[in-house]
């Protein structure tokens, strides 16, 4: 318990930090930045949907990182790690799926376009849901460990192939960093991108910090035989 | 074992014989013949195959005789490779079923290109035998391993499915190898070659004691 005693501290300044940072990201992207010249309003969404998108990478890459390490080190704290990741990863993807759908009904017309990132991210969902569903099936905790962790890093080593192989279908996503959908910002709105870029990531931080030591309490309760 | 076996690939065959059939009033096939025949012809080959998958350990589970098997004083990457070919064998069969059946019944003109197609349904069988075989070793401790399976191999196999349908379907339309194969061979090269080397080493955590 007492060992953890510096995760729940760095947690919570994680979360205090991002509570003090919400207003300030909010205030940015709903008042400051300028509306958007051919979306309008709707072009706010992106100020969630982006970070949303940054935090299932980084669950699913917690994910596999940890998932990785268990494989060579066997410590079952790595698996409760890695566990974690995933589902902050399953919940921040199905979040950045119903905000992007959202936007694409009104920016496209229609609720869902099989565009190679949009296929591609549902596609990262079912992966993951699929880790969650074989760990729910495994009674033995050393069974389920090693092979929710061979399944993790199978399912990271096939994302650049499924991201190759939607992309070889012409997309209409916008790419906001580079090429010929780039959106054109302001600094206003480029400001807002990164404050609430900033504020969302360090809350995604501070959920996946907490829901690691809470599995770290349950490890400790029930420890494994 | 080996009558159990038999049972498996009748009930393969006549489930992807049953599949056709419901296919046929599913999809537009006097609209656009080719290009659903083709969909229809792969969606029915990767699910008569996974019925092949989940038995793959199916017998050392049920008699407890895994640790006997892996006892044997061979590489277990090679208990992996065995089974593998084993299933390979399996779903070759009903593919050479398949293929006749959906000459007949849907006027599926492979023919002219008969060749480079059977090249891409090799390419294919052998990524999607590799995965499934490493799937259902994966799945083979789980309770509702069938439905599990299915669950967690067709996400991973989303790319490779999408090689073999636009790559016989670029085939078929065309009649080119060179045009049919060129954009999709990465995927190919993904499936049968990095993925079960990968696999085989992975295969090893799976079946340690």
């Amino acid at each position: 318990m007492k060992s953890h005693a510096i995760g729940y501290v760095v947690a919570g300044i994680f979360a205090l930090l991002s509570l003090l940072l919400f207003p300030f990201a909010f205030y940015q992207s709903l008042v400051k930045a300028p509306p958007e010249a051919t979306m309008g309003h709707a072009m706010r969404i992106f100020y969630i949907h982006f970070p949303m998108a940054i935090l299932t990478f980084t669950g699913y890459g917690a994910c596999a990182l940890f998932s990785f390490v268990y494989l060579w080190k066997r410590t079952p704290e790595l698996d409760v790690l890695a566990v974690a990741g995933a589902e902050v990863g399953v919940l921040f993807n199905t979040l950045v799926l119903a905000t992007g759908m959202i936007w694409a009904k009104y920016a496209w017309g229609t609720w869902w376009t099989w565009d190679p990132r949009l296929t591609a991210t549902f596609i990262l969902w079912f992966l993951f849901i699929g880790y969650h569903l074989l760990r729910a099936s495994l009674e033995n905790p050393e069974v389920r460990a090693r092979f929710s962790a061979v399944l993790a890093i199978l399912a990271t080593l096939d994302i650049p192939i499924i991201f190759l192989s939607v992309r070889i279908w012409r997309g209409i996503h916008p790419n906001v960093l580079q090429g010929p959908n780039k959106i054109q910002m302001e600094p206003a709105m480029i400001q807002a991108w990164l404050t609430s870029l900033l504020a969302f990531w360090i809350f995604g931080l501070a959920i996946l910090i907490f829901r690691s030591l809470l599995g770290l309490q349950e490890l400790q309760r029930k420890p494994v035989p | 074992m080996e009558a159990r076996g038999k049972e498996i690939l009748v009930a393969s065959i006549v489930f992807a014989l049953l599949f056709l059939f419901l296919l046929y009033f599913a999809l537009p096939i006097t609209q656009s013949p080719i290009e659903s025949t083709n969909g229809a012809f792969w969606v029915v080959v990767f699910f008569a195959s996974t019925l092949a998958f989940s038995r793959s350990f199916a017998k050392e589970r049920d008699t407890g005789s895994l640790e006997t098997l892996l006892l044997a004083p061979v590489d277990r990457s090679l208990i992996f490779i065995s089974k593998a070919l084993s299933n390979l064998i399996f779903v070759a069969f009903v593919i050479t079923i398949a293929l006749p059946a959906f000459a007949i019944f849907y006027n599926f003109s492979f023919l002219p290109v008969l060749l480079p197609f059977l090249g891409i349904v090799t390419v294919t069988t052998v990524g999607l035998v590799t995965a499934g075989t490493f799937m259902g070793t994966l799945t083979m401790q789980s309770r509702a391993r069938e439905m599990l399976l299915l669950l967690l191999l067709f996400p991973l196999l989303i790319p490779l499915f999408m090689g073999a349908v636009n790559a016989s379907a670029t085939l078929l339309k065309a009649g080119s190898t060179e045009e049919a194969t060129s954009t999709w061979r990465w995927i190919f090269f993904f499936f049968d070659l990095f993925l079960p080397a990968l696999m085989v080493v992975l295969f090893d955590f799976l079946v340690e004691e």
